[in-house]
């Protein structure tokens, strides 16, 4: 009878030591729509996507920590498409121009830097703004542009 | 000296400690040489009984006080974004304040300590009072006064910590917002997912703790049963005592390199106290492994002291019960973190 009991309650404990991380999971929700960098919630306005061959799209919250992202990660073929705000469109990283101003892009990462579509728009947001376009090596993610 | 509720009532139980841990020892050692000369040797010793009692009770909450004070202190750095950015305040700075994250990383060894030691302490305390003449009685005496000297000594340490002027000159930042120096630093201690491997280096991580973990349950199990028979296998349970320990820093590397990154779904994240903060149930995981291990080493400590003749029949008892207790921490941990795993 004794061993029998004892083995109850090695069962029921382990059982509610099984139970934690559920319930922790299910506490905590769904972390979608959260920066894959520091964990911030993305701002459509801002968002910056990540695509490498044979692993899944990130989402960061801004430039600064798409950077961050591909300075972590190992070398290799990927796409990064950021959110142009003079469209709230997706742009491909490549094509796009962006801005350093004075106005902070995303406040929880400290992001200074302004992605646009359009060449107009992001000198106008430079004039406006106190701002230097980004050009050639000074631009994110791609060391050399051929526009 | 930042001042709130955690910080002073922090400051308040290590002031006591270091008041009772310092009567504790030093009453230890008083008896400890009059259990030398004389063959009543728990004579008088009831004061440091309640004494130790009373410091290993302190002692075992002072981890989860220092945690909370430490929790408290982020806000007050806008760069600080979690405990681990709170140990590195003070690096680099000149005088006092340069001292905090030494003191920290000794307060982090003698916590421990103190509580492994007080666990020692009562484990030979039990065993001997089950005996007629309490032939353990002298080394009794000398583990509570070493108890009581590690526990003045941490709470003391403590104190000076919570006292010393947290003006830094060169404030580190914390982890998710670390200079290029001190992230390059932190990458340079995870040493076990870049010998693994790639790209399954976390699910090996993961497949390779779980399974020591069973391992260890299955052993303690197994000298459980031996124990109880009166048959305490003392090298086997030395060995898997060690184990224990070494499953507990494999355990913590794995919840910095594999658990942080996964549950909170930020792969480049690795912090074991932001694991803590925002999947607290991490906590019980750690003191289930903690648990394990304390107990298994606890179990050496009674089979290896009460081997005499008139102590072996209580020290087995007493060493089957921490087995048994072991081979749960250990077990819960591992199927802690397969649930846990599957889930992220």
């Amino acid at each position: 009878v004794s061993s029998r009991r004892s083995l109850l309650a090695w069962i029921a404990g382990l059982a509610l030591v099984a139970a934690l991380p559920v319930a922790g999971r299910a506490m905590r929700g769904s972390r979608d729509a959260r920066c894959a960098m520091d964990g911030a919630p993305v701002d459509s306005l801002h968002a910056v996507r990540i695509e490498a061959e044979g692993a899944a799209a990130r989402m960061l919250c801004s430039v600064a920590c798409a950077s961050s992202w591909l300075a972590s990660e190992p070398p290799g073929p990927h796409r990064v498409v950021v959110t142009a705000e003079d469209t709230g469109r997706e742009v491909d990283a490549a094509s796009a121009w962006f801005v350093e101003s004075r106005v902070v892009a995303v406040r929880a990462a400290g992001c200074y830097i302004h992605a646009f579509a359009t060449r107009e728009a992001a000198e106008r947001h430079a004039e406006e703004f106190r701002g230097k376009l980004l050009m050639g090596d000074a631009a994110p993610f791609a060391p050399s542009k051929e526009r | 000296v930042i001042v709130n509720p955690y910080s002073v009532l922090t400051a308040f139980v290590c002031a006591v400690e270091v008041a009772l841990g310092a009567i504790a020892a030093a009453a230890g050692v008083a008896a400890f040489l009059r259990a030398r000369r004389t063959a009543d040797a728990e004579a008088g010793s009831h004061l440091l009984f309640l004494l130790a009692l009373t410091v290993a009770a302190i002692g075992a909450a002072g981890l989860p006080l220092l945690v909370l004070t430490l929790g408290s202190y982020v806000p007050q750095w806008p760069g600080v974004m979690c405990i681990q950015g709170v140990t590195r305040v003070g690096e680099g700075s000149p005088g006092a304040a340069g001292w905090l994250p030494g003191l920290l990383a000794a307060i982090a060894v003698l916590r421990p300590a103190a509580v492994a030691a007080a666990g020692a302490w009562l484990t030979m305390h039990v065993v001997n009072r089950s005996t007629r003449s309490g032939p353990l009685a002298a080394r009794v005496l000398a583990t509570a006064a070493l108890a009581g000297a590690l526990a003045a000594a941490a709470g003391g340490l403590e104190l000076t910590y919570l006292l010393i002027p947290k003006e830094d000159r060169v404030l580190a930042d914390g982890c998710c917002t670390a200079p290029p120096s001190l992230a390059q630093r932190a990458g340079e201690t995870r040493t076990f997912l870049p010998a693994l491997p790639r790209p399954a280096a976390a699910g090996t991580f993961t497949a390779a703790l779980a399974c020591s973990g069973l391992v260890l349950a299955a052993a303690c199990g197994a000298l459980r049963a031996a124990a109880a028979r009166g048959r305490t296998a003392r090298w086997p349970i030395a060995a898997v005592a060690a184990a224990g320990v070494v499953f507990v820093l494999l355990g913590a590397a794995f919840a910095r390199d594999v658990a942080c990154p996964a549950v909170l779904g930020l792969p480049h994240h690795h912090c074991h106290w932001c694991l803590l903060a925002s999947a607290p149930e991490n906590a019980a995981a750690a003191a289930l492994a903690a648990t394990g291990a304390l107990a298994a080493v606890w179990s050496a400590i009674a089979a290896w002291c009460g081997a005499g003749p008139e102590s072996a029949g209580a020290a087995a008892r007493v060493a089957a019960r921490l087995l048994g207790v072991a081979a749960f921490g250990f077990a819960a941990t591992a199927v802690f973190v397969v649930v846990q795993a599957a889930l992220s």
